[in-house]
């Protein structure tokens, strides 16, 4: 039986091995176009596109 | 930061948190799961995380060095920008109930949110990068969480 602390240590070690490998995006063509709206929210410290 | 509409509304009690992998807001494919997302009527916030500096693929395939990269966005930082969005989403956006997603080095970042006053409802991650057992040990809402099989130890389950 798995305990539950296997499982957390597991997941940890799978995390970590992740982190040391960045992966490539697909890239597809003609993907399509977003519709959504890029905003500047003002109040915080990162004034630009937040 | 990047925000997708349910269809027909600028508005909506219920919104997702999208915490984004290293190319954040400027990948097309980021944006595109986001309007898709709203498609199914949430409103989506994607905040840009990196402050301009996410990774492009070009500067990945060209091999950009991760660990100079990374030590210029520091988990507190990111854990601001986390913070002032999810104020952000509650307090101008009227967002009552948030649900966080987190893909690779967001996944690291929902978790952090989902403990007892973190801010975010509910969770779902996918392949979590340098999530530690302190921060899953942390959670205290419910989340889900897609991880590879061939990245098991198996030694470990």
């Amino acid at each position: 039986m798995v305990s539950t602390r296997h499982l957390l240590v597991g997941l940890a070690a799978i995390s970590s091995a992740l982190a040391a490998i960045p992966y490539p995006p697909h890239k597809v063509r003609n993907a399509g176009v977003p519709v959504g709206q890029l905003k500047n929210v003002s109040g915080s410290k990162y004034h630009s596109d937040m | 930061m990047y925000i997708s509409y349910p269809p027909g509304r600028n508005t909506s009690s219920k919104a997702l948190l999208y915490v984004t992998d290293i190319f954040g807001v400027p990948l097309l494919q980021n944006k595109l799961l986001a309007d898709s997302l709203a498609a199914n009527d949430y409103l989506v916030v994607m905040p840009d995380l990196f402050n301009g500096d996410a990774i492009s693929v070009e500067e990945q395939e060209a091999g950009l060095n991760l660990t100079e990269w990374r030590a210029l966005h520091p988990t507190s930082e990111i854990d601001r920008i986390i913070n002032t969005t999810i104020g952000y989403m509650k307090s101008q956006l009227q967002v009552e109930k948030i649900g966080g997603l987190g893909f690779c080095f967001g996944g690291k970042y929902v978790p952090r949110f989902l403990t007892t006053n973190g801010g975010i409802d509910l969770g779902f991650i996918a392949h979590p990068s340098s999530l530690t057992e302190q921060e899953i040990g942390g959670i205290t809402k419910g989340i889900s969480i897609a991880a590879g099989s061939k990245f098991i130890s198996t030694a470990t389950l």
